[in-house]
C-alpha cells in the first residue's frame, strides 16, 4: 500500500488538466468562448472537418485530441466491448446504484456536483460519464463517425472551464476542483467498483473480462483528461487506489444526501406505480452497505431483506440462459430493456439515441466461462 | 416441522421468493412430479429457497462496506 500514500495522493488534488486547461484559459482570454460554442454545435462525429473560424487554441486542442491513445490494444477493447454486450443490464444497474451513490459518499465532489448544477438536474455531470460506457461501445466508437472522441474533447472542456470558474469566483475551498484525484477515484467508481457491485449481485464474470472491462476504462480515463501515468496500470493498483481514495473522502454530507435522494425519485418515477418504489432505496443499499447508505440516508423498508435474492435470482437467470438461443435471446431482450431504463432515466432520455447494436451479439460470442472473477482483496490502510 | 418453525416470518416470505425462482428458472418439470399437494409444495419451496440463498446468498458483505466501516472507526477514534 505504499504506492498511494496521503502525501502522493495530496500531490494529485494539486492537478488538473493542463492541456485543457491552457486551451480553456486562452479561449476565455480572446473573448472566444461564446463563438467556440456555437461553431461546436456542429462538430459532433470524429473524422468531421473542424468547423470554419475555430479559434487558434481550440483548433490546437482538437487536432491534439483528436486521436485514441497510440498505446490501444485493440483486441483487449473488443474483449470489452464483448463483456459489456453480455452483462449490459448487469453493468448499468451497479452504474446507476452503484458507481452514482460512490460519487455522493465523496463530500466535496457531491458539493461540487450541486455547486455547477443546481439549476439544471444536478446528476446530469456523472450520468453522461455513465454513458460514456455506451458510446464506447459502438463498433465504431474511435472511428471516423463515431461519436465518443468528439464528446470526450467537450467533456474535457467543460471540465476545465468548470475548474476555471470556480477558481476564478473564489467559490471552491481548494486549489483545483476536479483535480486529478478526483478525475481517477471516479474513475475508479466506474470501472472496479462497478465489478465489485457485479461480484455482489452474483453475477458470473472471468477474469478476462473483468480485467478487459478495466482496461476500457483505462482508455477512457486517458481520453478524459486523467494522466495515464498515473491511473492504475491493473485491477490490483486499482483496488489499492480506490480503497485509498474512499477511505480518504468518504463520509457523510448534506448534499450527497440531495443528490442520492433526487437519484431515487428519478428512478421511482420510471417504474409505474408505487408498489414497486421501495425497490431502488434497497438495491442501492444492497450494493454499497448499511453504512454508506446510512451517510446518504437511503430509505429503510421491508424490501431490504427481500433484495438479499438478487443474485438468487440472478444466478437462476444465468442458468436458464444456458437452456437455449431461445431462453438466452429472451433474456438478452429483458437485458436490453433494463439498460434502457436505467441508463436513460439516467440522462433524462438522451442514451435512448445510442442503443447498444444488436448485431454484436451475434458477431462474438461470449465463451462459457469456467473460472469466476473475484475483486482483490482490500489492502492495509 | 421442528426446523420449519423456527423460521421467522420474514424469513419465510424471503425463501419462499427464493424457492419460488428458483422452481421456475431451475426446474419447474421435475419440481411439479414431485410436489402433489399444497403444503408439501410450500415446504419444498421454503427449502429450495434456504438452499439457493446459501449457494448464492453468502456473497460477502458490501466491499464499500468494509471501507465505511474503518472511516466510521477512524472517526471515532478522534
Amino acid at each position: 500500500m505504499d504506492r498511494y500514500t496521503d502525501e502522493y495522493m495530496d500531490g494529485l488534488r494539486l492537478k488538473g488538466d493542463e492541456l485543457a486547461d491552457a486551451t480553456v484559459e486562452a479561449l476565455f482570454a480572446g473573448g472566444e468562448v461564446a463563438r467556440f460554442n456555437t461553431l461546436m454545435r456542429w462538430f459532433t462525429t470524429s473524422g468531421q472537418a473542424l468547423p470554419e473560424g475555430l479559434p487558434d487554441s481550440a483548433g490546437a486542442y482538437l487536432r491534439v485530441t483528436a486521436m485514441p491513445p497510440d498505446w490501444v490494444d485493440w483486441t483487449l477493447m473488443e474483449q470489452a466491448r464483448q463483456f459489456f454486450i453480455d452483462n449490459d443490464a448487469h453493468i448499468s444497474t451497479a452504474l446507476a446504484f452503484a458507481a452514482m451513490p460512490a460519487c455522493y459518499l465523496v463530500p466535496h465532489v457531491a458539493k461540487l456536483l450541486s455547486a455547477t448544477h443546481s439549476l439544471d438536474y444536478p446528476s446530469r455531470r456523472m450520468a453522461e460519464t455513465g454513458q460514456f460506457t455506451v458510446y464506447l461501445m459502438q463498433p465504431d466508437a474511435f472511428e471516423a463517425g463515431g461519436r465518443f472522441l468528439p464528446a470526450a474533447q467537450k467533456v474535457r472542456l467543460l471540465h476545465a472551464s468548470i475548474r476555471r470558474h470556480l477558481r476564478q469566483e473564489n467559490q471552491w475551498s481548494e486549489p483545483v476542483p476536479i483535480c486529478q484525484e478526483d478525475m481517477i477515484g471516479g474513475l475508479m467508481m466506474f470501472s472496479i467498483q462497478v465489478l465489485d457491485a457485479l461480484y455482489r449481485l452474483g453475477v458470473h464474470i472471468t477474469p478476462e473480462g473483468a480485467q478487459a472491462y478495466y482496461y476500457a476504462w483505462r482508455v477512457v480515463g486517458t481520453v478524459l483528461g486523467c494522466d495515464p501515468a498515473v491511473i492504475p496500470a491493473d485491477l490490483q493498483t486499482a483496488r489499492e487506489f480506490s480503497d485509498r481514495y474512499m477511505v480518504r473522502h468518504m463520509g457523510p454530507s448534506a448534499e450527497g444526501v440531495d443528490l442520492t435522494r433526487e437519484l431515487i425519485e428519478m428512478y421511482e418515477q420510471v417504474v409505474p406505480g408505487t408498489l414497486l418504489d421501495p425497490v431502488v432505496p434497497a438495491l442501492i443499499r444492497f450494493l454499497i452497505g448499511d453504512t454508506s447508505a446510512d451517510w446518504l440516508q437511503v430509505p429503510r423498508s421491508r424490501w431490504d431483506s427481500i433484495i438479499k435474492i438478487a443474485p438468487t435470482l440472478l444466478g437462476a437467470l444465468e442458468r436458464f440462459e444456458d437452456r437455449g438461443p431461445w431462453a438466452s435471446q429472451l433474456s438478452d431482450r429483458l437485458g436490453h430493456l433494463v439498460t434502457t431504463l436505467e441508463l436513460s432515466s439516467l440522462t433524462h432520455g438522451r442514451v435512448m439515441h445510442y442503443a447498444i447494436p444488436q448485431e454484436l451479439k451475434t458477431a462474438y460470442g461470449m465463451p462459457s466461462a469456467p473460472a469466476r472473477w473475484t475483486p482483490p482483496p482490500s489492502a492495509d490502510l | 416441522m421442528g426446523r420449519n418453525e423456527s423460521v421467522r416470518p420474514q424469513d419465510e416470505m424471503l425463501y419462499l421468493a427464493a424457492g419460488v425462482a428458483d422452481l421456475v428458472v431451475g426446474g419447474m418439470r421435475g419440481g411439479a412430479r414431485r410436489l402433489p399437494r399444497l403444503v408439501e409444495m410450500r415446504e419444498e419451496l421454503r427449502a429450495r429457497g434456504e438452499l439457493a440463498l446459501r449457494r448464492t446468498g453468502s456473497a460477502p458483505e458490501a466491499h464499500l462496506e468494509v471501507l465505511a466501516r474503518r472511516v466510521a472507526e477512524r472517526n471515532a477514534d478522534g
